[in-house]
């Protein structure tokens, strides 16, 4: 006879998660007294809430000895369903198995209790953590040392500051023998070499071949220390997989997104004037200016593949493209552009007329490019002015001041500053 | 059970609760003493010469009658506060949540056996010489932490939800206290209200507290299976409440 082959792969899995949804109630007005759900009652007023659907139909495993880090943006059920899987909160459907020993780290330091010294919270927090009194007793020093705090063992926990506090919970709390461990973004303890510390207890949990349920925002962290990746899209289920795989997804997620919400907010003509109806005493804060017998009507962003974007890398084509329309004819007008970073500096401000590109004279519609082949700019958001002047850059036809916003990120240039400055360097040895 | 295999963080959590409670002010455990000490010499004025109680050792009457209600009405009242007051236990990991509402009726009960303790020398100070009967006492004790865990439960649940449980019970435990035979003696009671008032399972329980330690007699067997029954179906309801209610306590707080 042969074994079934279902039931050996199940009890590889430390953790089973099968199509959990949770549902948070929002009431409009808070009910939480007896008298309120009577007058209420009485009143025949039902109590409306909004339901704010935090999961939906979640399944996952996660194998033994598994590192899984769950990412997603803010309020997309990251903590929540960490919640649900250490029994903090439960799930409205589905089922969670979890088999093995739990630690969970939502968060740290809880039970601990101020009045105490700091030696009875490290019994308390131990057995909140499910130690043993056995346990706890012989790991009382290694806890002390690995928080540095051997000196300070019979100071009330109140008179502690928050670094040491936050010391003392890492250590009690990573010095249980759990095979789970659930954590929610608490490795950023204390000073610098405390959170290497910190990180190396960590690895050692992870070669220990502990599995891990980890949930952060720093995509490097996920991608050097899990195996596999659970990105969460408002509560649904995103990607599931390789951590890289799915990391790669989400960044790829968040730049369309962020894409598209440049796009919509680069102002169009017709909105900046409106947005110049300031209240009158306040001097009006006017981002488009000029006498428009020649209009800019349009201001696009490309790049190489003359798609529009607007997020770049440093070193890729960046192509702007202004449309215009000009009442009349307008003899020798000056294109003009200038790029701020987003904290004011002026990076670079050319015009057609200082690059000995004199135009005759424009009438009717059309365009004019301006096309730099390798941006030299370093990540930031800039800001993007587009003008026309007449010949002498004294009278503006239509002057659009920093309406326009572009990125550049994801660069695999890294240097610090503004620009980027090819350059080699040369090394000698005496 | 929840209880055995969180045995030492409930012996943390009792020990943690007894040393903030007495450690906090000076004067310690003596405050949990003298309070009803000084409680029952009042009473003991007001009822004695101003309505001309004759019962015999009426001070000791007090006292014990005192000391048991203090047992419930402290009982009930810190474990309703259990859930609340322990909200980090109950948002950022998972224990079982009766483990916290157990605790505080330990240390309730903890307490009350300190207050008991003394009160033995006060016997004999007071002229009366325990008898064989105190043995009885610890079953007592346990009847009573059932009737005390059960409605703990309920409100300890409860109150997580409906933050006004506290106005309420405190009216209840005032109410309590007079429809109790604790500053009086039952045969106050007339005969036609006496069924009602024994209802009160909290009268049956002060008067058996008194047979054993007292009056030196065994006390009723009829009182002890009410009691029972009282303890039982409160437990019961307690449980079930808390079971209830508890999957949404993260969400509650």
């Amino acid at each position: 006879m042969f074994e079934p082959p279902v039931k050996k792969k199940e009890e590889e899995d430390a953790i089973i998660v099968e199509n959990v949804s949770k549902r948070f109630r929002i009431p409009h007005e808070k009910r939480n007294t007896v008298i309120e759900n009577i007058t209420g009652i009485v009143t025949g007023r039902k109590q409306d809430y909004e339901e704010f659907c935090a999961l939906e139909n979640i399944s996952f495993k996660v194998k033994k000895g598994e590192k899984l880090g769950i990412v997603g943006e803010n309020g997309s059920g990251k903590s929540t369903m960490l919640k649900i899987i250490s029994g903090v909160l439960s799930p409205d459907k589905g089922s969670v198995k979890v088999k093995g020993k739990i630690a969970p780290f939502l968060e740290l330091g809880v039970g601990f209790n101020p009045e105490l010294t700091a030696e009875d919270n490290v019994r308390l927090y131990g057995a909140v953590m499910g130690m043993s009194r056995k346990v706890i007793e012989e790991k009382f020093d290694d806890i002390f040392k690995f928080a540095e705090l051997e000196r300070f063992k019979q100071m009330k926990l109140k008179n502690f500051s928050s670094g040491m506090y936050m010391r003392l919970a890492f250590a009690t709390a990573t010095a249980t023998d759990p095979e789970i461990l659930l954590i929610d973004e608490v490795l950023a303890v204390g000073d610098e070499a405390f959170q290497r510390k910190c990180f190396d207890r960590m690895n050692e949990f992870k070669m220990a071949g502990k599995t891990i349920v980890l949930v952060t925002h720093d995509m490097e962290t996920v991608k050097r220390f899990c195996d596999s990746a659970l990105l969460l899209e408002h509560g649904r289920m995103g990607a599931i997989g390789n951590s890289e795989k799915v990391i790669d997804e989400y960044r790829k997620n968040l730049r369309e997104k962020e894409e598209a919400v440049l796009k919509s907010q680069q102002e169009s003509p017709e909105t900046a004037i409106i947005e110049t109806n300031v209240p009158e005493k306040a001097e009006p804060l006017r981002n488009r200016w000029g006498s428009k017998e020649v209009e800019i009507t349009e201001v696009k962003f490309f790049g190489e593949d003359r798609k529009e974007k607007y997020i770049f890398m440093t070193g890729e084509s960046f192509i702007v493209k202004m449309k215009y329309s000009a009442k009349e004819r307008i003899e020798k007008p000056v294109f003009g552009i200038a790029i701020h970073r987003n904290d004011g500096v002026h990076i670079t401000g050319p015009n057609t007329r200082s690059h000995d590109n004199v135009i005759e004279s424009i009438e009717g519609e059309g365009a004019v490019e301006y096309i730099i082949d390798s941006l030299p700019l370093l990540e930031g958001t800039y800001q993007f002015t587009a003008a026309i002047y007449d010949f002498a850059c004294i009278r503006p036809f239509d002057h659009h001041d920093k309406m326009y916003t572009f990125k550049v990120e994801g660069s695999k240039i890294k240097d610090y500053g503004i620009v980027y400055i090819p350059c080699r360097w040369n090394y000698y040895k005496k | 059970m929840y209880i055995l295999e969180y045995k030492e963080l409930i012996k943390n959590l009792v020990i943690s609760d007894l040393k903030t409670k007495y450690s906090s002010s000076v004067l310690g455990f003596a405050w949990s003493m003298l309070n009803p000490l000084m409680m029952m010499i009042v009473l003991y004025f007001v009822f004695n010469s101003v309505f001309k109680m004759t019962q015999e050792h009426f001070a000791l009457y007090i006292l014990i009658g005192l000391t048991g209600w203090r047992f419930f009405a402290f009982g009930t009242t810190m474990a309703m506060y259990s859930i609340v007051g322990k909200a980090s236990l109950v948002t950022k990991i998972y224990i079982p949540r009766e483990i916290l509402t157990f605790s505080s009726v330990i240390s309730a009960l903890i307490s009350s056996l300190l207050e008991f303790l003394v009160l033995i020398p006060l016997m004999f100070i007071l002229g009366v010489s325990p008898t064989i009967y105190i043995v009885f006492f610890p079953v007592l004790h346990i009847l009573f932490f059932l009737i005390i865990y059960g409605i703990a439960l309920a409100l300890a649940s409860l109150f997580v939800f409906y933050r006004d449980i506290n106005q309420i019970w405190d009216v209840l435990i005032q109410m309590g206290f007079f429809l109790s035979p604790i500053v009086y003696p039952l045969s106050l009671i007339p005969e036609k209200y006496l069924f009602y008032y024994m209802l009160n399972p909290i009268t049956r329980m002060i008067e058996m507290y008194r047979d054993v330690l007292l009056y030196g007699k065994l006390p009723g067997l009829m009182d002890i299976g009410i009691v029972l029954i009282f303890g039982i179906v409160l437990f019961l309801f307690g449980s079930w409440l808390f079971r209830k209610l508890s999957p949404r306590f993260a969400e509650g707080i």
